[in-house]
Formats: structure tokens, C-alpha cells, sequence
């Protein structure tokens, strides 16, 4: 049974279709990257099949049942976690304070074993608004990471962190998701990164979807050349 | 000299309830409750009342409790439904709710002004710094301290306080890292209700009792949660302690201007830090 599958997933906002009729399934273990130009209903999909937009037709199915009612904090609670373009770090809380909270409501009270991977340790007892922003955006990483989901929605988890930072964080996803099994589905701009970490990849275009498969083949698919790529690809 | 500051500190505790609970609800939920100040007089005849049938010490926690629960009431039938519309509109209900608790209250105890005696234990005055100060007002400034005490312990130290702290920050991310921003806002309005409970019971023997006690002391409040910075607990207890010295010595000094205190007040901090004492930048 596939572990997360979006079926058919449609979000319209009135006349606007901001995705139409597009399909995914994630496996556990598995990185699956979905890129795309700006407009093209990457975030939007996220928030889809996170429970944060509710869709027009379609269904998100996790291990075969339909949660497409269900609320954010249910699909978190049931191994659906997600993070946001701009992080869900609270900036007066110390990193030690955030992390020991997300435990606590998702049942992993020990969380040293994601601190130590993305080496939070040295700033564990910082308040968030002193530490560096690629630092933040390991804390956000780890939160969604902390309670074992099954899934992981990552919407541009490498948003304003310079090259060697975002390669470092995409690398941590893929070494994290295949330690703790977890099905990881990464939205974003780092075209090259998402190539080079990503199991499988999918191109969004204009709210449907262009093509799914292992990065080589996408990279080459005359259709993602000609609505993304372009000629440098 | 010591009477009078004693007196803007007793005046001021009274601010601290209050204004703690409206933050707590202003910062979670994002509604302006004009309804607190009817949640106060309420308390204050809850209180007043109790205590005429049992006792003082009995309606000290029975005003606080059954203010939690139309608290509660409040936030499972207006709060939550309207939590997606704008702060005017929400704001006009709890306006609207105000009137018709404030219209209840007349109907059942009238229109007149009453007066609540303190426990026997409390009467009488006792010598602080060689000034005869009222054995109550002490009272009434002991239990607001503890109650702040208690109050910024439970939300800096225990695992709901965090989840408070962290939905009053930001209820999208909060939710998304699993908390249940409705079963925390539930907790939060049912506090705010009970602390305005305490206020008015607290307030009781302190100044008479009436139905438009909760309209009186609410323009106060509402400037005390905004200097204090909208939204944060510490910053209203700082601001309703501050701005209730600041009006009592102000009576002694420009009796005339007193009245205005809190208005300037309010101007001064919305033109030189307009997040208030403690809140975030905008």
C-alpha cells in the first residue's frame, strides 16, 4: 500500500485553478523533489496535502485512508509534518525550549539524536533571534523532523541560505529521511540540489503536473526543457 | 506620602488582573474583548453575593470559577466561530455581549450602587513604614502579586505555558508543530475569564459595587494592555502596576490633569515605541 498519495489534487480560488487534477504518491525512505517556475502551484500543492488549503476535488491519502477533512494538527499528530517557506521558529523561545515542545506534543521527548545530526547542540540553550539564520532554518528543519513522521512536506527549506548552506541542509534531509525512513517531500528553487539529493523528481507547470521521475530522465524531458530548464539545463 | 503610594499599588494590582486576562485573550485569539470589563463587574457581584449567602473566602474562588466557565462559554460560542472574521466585527459582539451582561445584571440585583464589606480577619488597618494603612488593600496587593507570580511561572515554566507562548506568537506554526490552538485558547480564555472574576471579587469591598464598574475601569484597561504591548502578559502587569501609581500620585500632584494620565500615557508610548513596553516589533 502506498504510504502518502495525493489523487487527483484540484485547489481553485473561484474561476483562478491554481492546481488541476495532479497526482503524487511518496514512499518511506524516499526523497522526492517537485520543482517548477515561480506561479506554478508548488506551494500551493504543500498546503494541499498539508490540511492548510482545503482542496476543491480530489483526495490526499495516507496508507490508503482519505484525510482530506482532516485538520493540520491531526495530519501532524498521524505522521504528517510540514514547514514553511519563512520558518516556524519562535524567535523569543531558546532552541532547547522549541525543540522539547514539538517532542512533548508529537511523543519524541528525546530529541539529541536530530540535535546532534543537525548539530544544534552549541546553540541548544540561544534564544532563536541570536543565532544565524542558517541555524534557524536547521531548528525549523528539526521540528518538522521530531515525533517521526512518516512525511515530511518541506516547502523551500533552503529559502535564503547561501550555496554551501543549502547543499549542507539538502544533504541533511536525504541522510536524515533515509536513517529515520521518512517519505520527504521537498518544494524548491535550488534546481541543481534537488537533482543532485532527490530520488525522484516532479515538475509543476502552470498548477498541473509535467512529469515525474528519477532526475536524470526528468532533466532531459523535452517538455521540462522547453517550461523550465530551458537551454542551460 | 506612603498611604498615597500604597493606594496607587492597590489600584494598580487591580489593573495587573485585569489587564493580564485581556492580554492573554488579545494575544491568543487577536480579539479586543470588550466584554472583559462586564466579566469584571460580574465577578464583583458573583463575589458579592457569595459572600452575603456564605463567605468572603468562598467567593474569592467562586467568582474566579464561574467566571471561567462563561469564559469558556464565550470562547466555544463566539470566539472560535468568529475567528475568521475581522477584529471589528468581533469586537462589536463582545461589545454587544457586554451590554446585554451589564442589562442582566440590573435585572437581577437593580440599578443601585452596593457596598461589600471585607472578612472580619481583613478589617481594620495595620502600620506599614510607620503609615496606618487598611489591613484589605494589603490583602487585595498580596494576592494580585502572588496571582502574578503564579501566572508568569505557569506560562514560563510548564508545558502549557509554552504552548500558550508559542500560539500566542504565531498560531499557524504553532499549529503545524501539533499544538491544538483551540483546546490552548480554550485554556487561555477561561483563565482571562477567571482572572476577571478574581478582579471584580477582589474589587468588591475595595470600591462599591455596580453595574457600570466593568464600562469605568475598561477604557483603563484597554490603554494599560496597549502600552503594556498588545498581547503580552508581563508587559500589561508592568503597565497596569505603572499606570496606577502613576493616576493615584497624579490626583495628589495635578488633580486636575489626573484623569488624563492614562491618555498621555498612551499617546507617549504609541509615538515613542508604539509596540508598548514589551511587545514585538511590528
Amino acid at each position: 500500500m502506498t504510504l502518502f498519495e495525493g489523487r487527483d489534487v484540484t485547489v481553485r480560488y473561484g474561476a483562478v485553478k491554481a492546481l488541476e487534477g495532479v497526482d503524487i504518491t511518496v514512499e518511506p525512505g524516499v526523497v522526492h523533489g517537485i520543482i517548477g517556475p515561480n506561479g506554478a502551484g508548488k506551494s500551493t500543492f504543500i498546503d494541499a496535502l498539508s490540511g492548510r488549503r482545503r482542496i476543491t476535488r480530489g483526495q490526499v491519502l495516507l496508507r490508503g485512508e482519505d484525510i482530506s477533512r482532516k485538520s493540520v494538527v491531526w495530519r501532524r499528530h498521524h505522521g504528517v509534518s510540514r514547514s514553511f517557506q519563512k520558518t516556524s521558529v519562535f524567535q523569543s523561545m531558546t532552541v532547547r525550549e522549541q525543540l522539547e515542545m514539538v517532542g512533548w506534543r508529537n511523543g519524541e521527548e528525546d530529541v539529541s539524536e536530530i540535535v546532534e545530526v543537525l548539530e544544534l547542540g552549541p546553540v541548544m540553550d540561544t534564544v532563536c533571534s541570536e543565532i544565524a539564520y542558517g541555524t534557524q532554518r536547521s531548528v525549523d528543519l528539526a521540528m518538522a523532523l521530531i515525533g517521526r513522521p512518516e512525511v515530511v512536506l518541506l516547502d523551500e527549506p533552503c529559502a535564503g541560505l547561501v550555496a554551501s548552506e543549502s547543499i549542507r541542509t539538502l544533504e541533511h534531509i536525504r541522510r536524515l529521511s533515509k536513517e529515520r525512513n521518512v517519505a520527504a517531500l521537498v518544494v524548491d528553487h535550488n534546481v541543481e540540489g534537488i537533482f543532485g539529493t532527490c530520488d525522484l523528481v516532479s515538475v509543476l507547470n502552470l498548477g498541473q503536473m509535467l512529469t515525474t521521475g528519477e532526475p536524470a530522465q526528468v532533466r532531459k524531458d523535452p517538455a521540462v526543457v522547453k517550461a523550465y530548464l530551458g537551454s542551460a539545463a | 506620602m506612603i498611604a498615597q503610594l500604597l493606594n496607587g499599588i492597590a489600584l494598580g494590582s487591580l489593573y495587573m488582573v485585569l489587564s493580564s486576562g485581556l492580554a492573554m485573550i488579545y494575544g491568543l485569539r487577536g480579539v479586543t474583548n470588550f466584554a472583559h470589563g462586564s466579566l469584571y463587574m460580574a465577578g464583583a457581584y458573583v463575589a458579592m453575593s457569595v459572600s452575603a449567602n456564605v463567605n468572603f473566602w468562598v467567593a474569592l474562588l467562586a467568582a474566579p470559577l464561574v467566571l471561567a466557565i462563561v469564559g469558556a462559554s464565550l470562547e466555544l460560542i463566539f470566539f472560535r466561530s468568529l475567528q475568521d472574521r475581522n477584529h471589528i466585527e468581533v469586537g462589536l459582539v463582545t461589545f454587544g455581549l457586554s451590554m446585554i451582561l451589564e442589562r442582566v445584571i440590573v435585572l437581577v440585583w437593580g440599578e443601585q450602587t452596593h457596598t461589600v464589606s471585607p472578612p472580619e480577619l481583613l478589617t481594620g488597618s495595620m502600620s506599614i513604614l510607620g503609615a496606618s494603612y487598611p489591613t484589605y488593600r494589603i490583602f487585595l496587593i498580596v494576592v494580585a502579586l502572588v496571582m502574578a507570580a503564579a501566572l508568569v511561572g505557569w506560562v514560563q515554566y510548564t508545558r502549557t505555558g509554552l504552548y500558550v507562548r508559542a500560539a500566542s506568537r504565531d498560531v499557524q506554526a504553532a499549529s503545524v508543530l501539533g499544538i491544538n490552538v483551540d483546546r490552548v485558547s480554550l485554556i487561555v480564555v477561561c483563565v482571562g475569564g477567571a482572572l476577571a472574576g478574581l478582579a471584580g471579587a477582589l474589587a468588591a469591598p475595595y470600591i462599591s459595587v455596580s453595574p457600570t464598574m466593568g464600562m469605568q475601569i475598561l477604557i483603563t484597561v484597554l490603554i494599560v494592555v496597549v502600552v503594556g504591548g498588545a498581547g503580552s502578559i508581563g508587559g500589561a502587569m508592568v503597565a497596569g502596576m505603572a499606570l496606577g501609581v502613576l493616576q493615584t500620585m497624579g490626583n495628589i500632584w495635578v488633580p486636575a490633569l489626573a484623569a488624563l494620565i492614562p491618555f498621555v500615557a498612551l499617546v507617549v508610548v504609541l509615538l515613542w515605541r508604539p509596540q508598548g513596553i514589551a511587545g514585538k516589533k511590528a
